[in-house]
């Protein structure tokens, strides 16, 4: 009898599969030839008639999504609508490296490369597979006739072309950095730091005495937890350990892009050991070791990994951070700590009066991620029209906010806003799809996903006298602000922690010439 | 292989036989090419070795910089000493691997005996499991139970047994057995497959002839089972010596942080972190070379070693 | 020695026997347990209330329990796909693997084999060098199969240890079986399957399990050797799925002011992460016990005798 049973319950498993597989193979055939790509039912809706469709390939290795095959969605569109052209993107994400070398030592560069790097980009230069673009200016007027990318063409000309004045790859990101958004930033939770009295900083050892007190008004959270004053994770370690290095930028100066076992320092622009006696980075050792001799350190930091700490965050568990994103969920609105009416809580910027906050460098030449044409494309021209739409202003513009009096409109000062609620709906949900179908349909994010960053950099003042993307609008800036940053911007006296640092001169801003660092060769 | 010898004298004589073993030859000819081009054919990529090659640019246009890569690891004082740590956790760790590869067979043994099928074969698929998860989400298993407050450090603490909380990933000591103790945990299961299948190949007739001759369980054990597996231990082990220098990475890349890396960086770990990470492939290629070679070596000395003593050789 | 020895254990039976059994029971009963428990823990925190999950408070059993992660997991529209090509590079490449694995060993178990010691250790010392992943491209790339189906099957088709495996196994078999047939005039090709094949069958179910698990595993081929996303496995996919998390760090890590905000909901989650885990596995134990049955007993009996 049992036999029967089992011989049954198998059966159905190979039913199941079996009927898996066809559904399966329906599907694996219409989609091959509705994704092969070489079929031209696109030809009509061109004006002329005379353009034929291309699909080009691409390998962005900046961009995090994996999701290959024909790029979909309304930004899609727009680039069917303006070029008749289709983009067949690589996978990419996982071993990007490994692949770029495989493409490189094959010879078979896809038609549009992304680099995340100068040391990918040499790469590709050092095999001379780099279509040179200044050969083609004449298709490529949005990249060579725009005041926006004058340095950095410029520039990439003559230091970044494997010496060969010509221009091999184009930056991305070009323009001011996000200035009003620092990257390292002293944080403590407001509500603990507001029991014990907001007493003054004044220098980055004081942190400890009252992340102490802190933890001794909220040892547990509301869960019961225990809860530490710093917590730290090793899997960001390469030559010293990022966490603790990373204390410098608060006092401007920089351990990271000019080198890991050098500090440089913006402000006087001494660069010096970290092994240095009196070094910083011996400075922040020895400021961590207190902590951990007080008890304040969270006592996994050597073994967890990053997921472990940004879930400790979420739960406020930790009272310390020292990268103004690294909260966690804890002050997402949702999680009910920032709106709090009774309490109003979550990460915090407290400055220690002697700090001077790292400002990343205007970046006139761009960063160090780029975009170049192979060599061995076929259709050269249609690559550069592509490249030329990419850098095009306007483009990215609608690549970054969609079209115009659909999630965004001028007000009548001719201010462009986001709509609200209609529009930041739709953003504030990026990943599910809610665009509409006849732009392309997909998800906001669609839009800029595929790329990552795009030619000009988010904060670019347009024509119309405002930021390039929707995120650095003034009605952007001062939207729904929490109960917790109301009391914050009180306390500070500013509307924006830019505005604060500016104001007391807290400020180290470096200039683009970590950029101009060539890697080290081997 | 025992009766080799006789049939070989007899088909050099023997022309139709001679035939034969070439027409055999033949038709394992496809899968022999197979070999071929899968396994040899890219050994051509070997000649990065010599090079400082850059992906893309030619061999021809490379520079050639002979040895360079081979002796890198032995150039200077600092590398060397870093490389003698290297070896010495390499071996170390492989050598306890060796020295407990007869447990899956005992386990199989042992498991064998159990009577009840059905817990036996809830035993033998259950045991399985720790084979089918990786170990990236082993680890993130094990810290919820080992960090520091992790359950076993709660069940202590609540069972009174300790006061404060121990941090048992960040422990370094017995590191090499710690690393066994997991490789086991994750393998034990798997590695009884093998001899599973070999004791139920097993001709029930002669433990049926044994009971005759009143032989209680221990003594199948003894006399019959543990022969009759013996030859496939024997042949897994002299494989295994040829990796005494392999070691993959997964399991310790996942295990090593500032306080453990010393113990366990083994070779593969090292070269992952030196060549591959900083994408010089010609020094991967090298390293990847020296492994090859020495492996191959010490598997045919095993081999010899095995035909002078057992008289048989696995190949 | 030996009947002495037999003895003495049966007049123990009784009390011996039992404590050993007792003993056995126990020590396989708590090594499963060891076994099963991090899995067990993966799944309660699959099912658990995930906002207890990601506080770390599910321990010992499930609370709040729900299926949305499952449910999640499935609704990643090409994972129906691509689990039709991880099913399909399983059983073909099975299929291959124990027909590659079988024949060139039972051929090398035959002394009159053309050279036989030199083809044989052509094929073992195999397993003791690699070329590297690139010079591995470019032969795919010359011999066509990159970017195909084929790129999962071809590769591994011949393994070594699967090969040396069988031979040892066949070896043991009576050599008398294969003499009979020999006189009775049959060939390489009718003994090989009429014989061998069937004798073999203990040894091939723990090779098919050690191929179709390799097979079920893989995603590293998809990772290197494929573009088309039609050609995508499970095993890609989630793997994938679990790694962009890893990318968004990884990109983090070489440029934190690379992306401001939301570096919380751009993470998978844990959960997620567990989910996936358990959505890879179950399968393989589904369809192992299956396997189990093939390990059976009493093969040889049936064709000596019969």
């Amino acid at each position: 009898m049992r036999k029967i049973k089992k011989g049954l319950a198998l059966l159905l498993c190979v039913a199941m599969a079996v009927s898996c597989a066809a559904c399966g193979s329906d599907d694996g055939g219409t989609t091959t030839t509705g994704g092969s790509g070489g079929t031209t039912q696109g030809g009509g809706t061109s004006d002329d008639g005379t353009r034929e469709e291309v699909t080009l390939t691409m390998f962005s290795q900046q961009s995090v999504t994996s999701e290959s095959g024909i790029w979909q969605g309304w930004g899609a569109q727009k680039l069917y609508e303006d070029l008749t052209i289709k983009l067949d993107l690589y996978p990419t994400g996982n071993e990007v490296e490994q692949k770029l070398n495989q493409y490189l030592a094959g010879g078979s560069l896809p038609d549009i490369i992304g680099f995340k790097g100068l040391d990918q980009a040499q790469l590709a230069m050092d095999a001379d597979m780099l279509l040179p673009l200044d050969e083609y200016k004449e298709l490529l007027p949005n990249i060579f006739e725009n005041s926006y990318y004058e340095d950095a063409v410029g520039y990439s000309q003559e230091y970044t072309s494997n010496g060969t004045g010509h221009l091999l790859i184009m930056p991305t990101a070009v323009g001011p950095a996000s200035y009003n958004a620092y990257n390292w930033v002293p944080l403590l939770q407001w509500d603990a730091y507001k029991k014990i009295g907001m007493p003054e900083i004044n220098t980055l050892e004081d942190y400890l005495d009252v992340v102490e007190q802190m933890v001794a008004v909220k040892p547990v959270t509301e869960n019961g937890e225990k809860v530490y004053g710093f917590s730290l994770f090793s899997d960001w370690d390469k030559y010293t350990a990022l966490e603790v290095s990373t204390l410098s930028f608060f006092y401007g100066i920089d351990t990271e892009y000019v080198s890991h076992l050098m500090e440089t320092n913006v402000i006087t622009k001494e660069t010096e050991s970290i092994l240095r006696d009196d070094s910083f980075y011996k400075r922040a050792l020895k400021f961590y070791f207190d902590a951990n001799q007080r008890g304040l350190l969270d006592p996994d930091s050597m073994t967890q990994t990053y997921s472990n700490v940004d879930a400790k965050y979420s739960a406020g568990r930790i009272m310390f951070s020292y990268f103004s994103w690294m909260t966690g969920s804890y002050n997402s609105t949702s999680s009910g700590h920032v709106n709090n009416e009774e309490a109003p809580d979550g990460y915090a910027s407290v400055l220690a009066k002697d700090m001077k906050l790292y400002d990343a460098p205007d970046q006139t030449i761009g960063r160090n991620w780029y975009y170049a044409i192979s060599k061995n494309c076929k259709d050269v021209e249609r690559a550069c029209e592509f490249l030329n739409w990419l850098y095009d202003p306007e483009v990215i513009a609608y690549l970054s906010n969609g079209p115009e009096d659909l999630l965004w409109s001028y007000d009548e000062n001719g201010e462009p806003k986001v709509k609200d609620p209609e529009g930041w709906e739709v953003i504030d949900k990026k990943t599910e799809a809610l665009m509409p179908e006849e732009i392309g349909g997909g998800a906001f994010q669609d839009g800029v996903y595929a790329f990552n960053t795009l030619g000009i950099s988010a904060c670019t003042i347009m024509e119309n006298g405002y930021s390039n993307s929707y995120r650095y609008w003034p009605s952007t800036l001062t939207r729904n602000p929490t109960l917790m940053k109301l009391e914050v911007n009180e306390w500070l006296g500013a509307d924006t922690l830019a505005e604060y640092v500016i104001a007391n001169d807290m400020v180290a801003k470096s200039t683009q010439a970590v950029n101009m660092i060539t890697p080290i060769s081997d | 292989m025992k009766k080799s010898t006789q049939p070989a004298v007899t088909a050099k004589r023997n022309n139709p036989r001679k035939k034969a073993g070439f027409r055999l030859f033949l038709l394992t000819l496809p899968f022999l090419i197979g070999i071929f081009i899968f396994s040899y054919l890219p050994l051509a990529g070997w000649s990065y070795a010599f090079f400082d090659y850059k992906p893309g640019v030619p061999l021809s246009e490379s520079e050639f910089v002979g040895l360079k890569w081979f002796l890198m690891p032995f150039n200077n004082a600092v590398l060397r000493s870093q490389f003698v740590r290297v070896m010495k956790n390499t071996l170390g760790i492989n050598l306890l691997y060796m020295a407990t590869m007869i447990a899956p067979m005992f386990f199989a043994i042992f498991l064998m005996e159990i009577r009840s099928t059905r817990y036996r074969k809830l035993v033998q698929t259950l045991t399985t499991i720790p084979n089918f998860i990786s170990w990236v989400l082993v680890y993130s298993a094990f810290f919820a139970l080992f960090s520091t407050e992790g359950l076993l450090n709660n069940l202590l603490i609540n069972w009174g047994l300790i006061d404060t909380p121990t941090n048992y990933l960040a422990d370094t000591s017995h590191m090499w057995i710690k690393m066994l103790g997991y490789h086991l945990w994750k393998g034990l299961g798997w590695g009884a497959i093998v001899y599973i299948s070999a004791i139920t190949s097993i001709d029930s007739e002669i433990y049926e002839a044994s009971e005759i001759d009143g032989a209680g369980r221990f003594s199948k054990i003894w006399y019959i089972t543990i022969p009759h597996l013996i030859p496939t231990f024997f042949v897994l082990f002299i494989l295994q010596i040829g990796n005494i220098i392999n070691n993959g990475i997964d399991q310790y890349l996942v295990f090593s942080n500032a306080m453990t890396q010393d113990y366990i960086e083994v070779l593969d770990l090292y070269v992952y972190n030196n060549g591959l990470k900083l994408g010089n492939i010609s020094y991967a290629t090298a390293i990847g070379m020296w492994k090859s070679v020495i492996s191959v070596l010490l598997v045919f000395s095993a081999n010899k070693l095995s035909k002078k003593v057992r008289g048989s050789s696995i190949f | 020695m030996a009947k002495e020895a037999a003895h003495r254990v049966k007049r123990k039976r009784t009390t011996g026997e039992l404590a050993f059994d007792i003993l056995l029971y126990v020590f396989f009963g708590l090594f499963t347990i060891a076994c099963i428990f991090p899995f067990y823990y993966i799944f309660i925190n699959t099912i658990s209330d995930n906002n207890l999950v990601a506080t770390g408070r599910i321990t010992l059993i499930p609370k709040g329990i729900h299926f949305e992660n499952y449910l999640n997991v499935f609704k990643l529209d090409t994972i129906p796909k691509a689990a039709f090509i991880s099913v399909a590079r399983t059983v073909i490449g099975t299929a291959f693997t124990i027909i590659a694995a079988s024949f060139p060993a039972y051929a090398f178990t035959r002394a009159e084999y053309w050279h036989r010691t030199l083809w044989y250790r052509f094929v073992v010392i195999t397993m003791y060098f690699s070329a590297g992943v690139i010079p591995t491209f470019l032969t795919y790339r010359a011999i066509g199969i990159y970017d195909t189906f084929w790129v999962y099957i071809l590769p591994c088709v011949v393994t070594p240890f699967n090969l040396i495996l069988c031979k040892t196994y066949i070896e043991s078999l009576p050599a008398s079986l294969e003499e009979s047939a020999e006189i009775d005039g049959a060939g390489y090709l009718v003994r090989y399957f009429r014989l061998i094949l069937p004798l073999s069958k203990p040894i091939l179910a723990t090779i098919a399990v050690f191929s179709a698990v390799g097979q079920w595993n893989n995603f590293m081929d998809t990772v290197l050797y494929v573009i088309d996303k039609n050609l995508f496995t499970l095993q890609y996919v989630l793997y994938d799925y679990l790694n962009r998390a890893n990318a968004i760090i990884e990109i983090l890590r070489t440029d934190p002011t690379a992306m401001m905000d939301g570096v919380s909901q751009l993470l998978t989650e844990t959960t997620v992460k567990y989910t996936i885990c358990i959505v890879t596995v179950l399968p393989v134990l589904l369809v192992y016990p299956f396997f189990q049955r093939y390990f059976v007993k009493g093969i040889m009996i049936g064709a000596v005798k019969g």
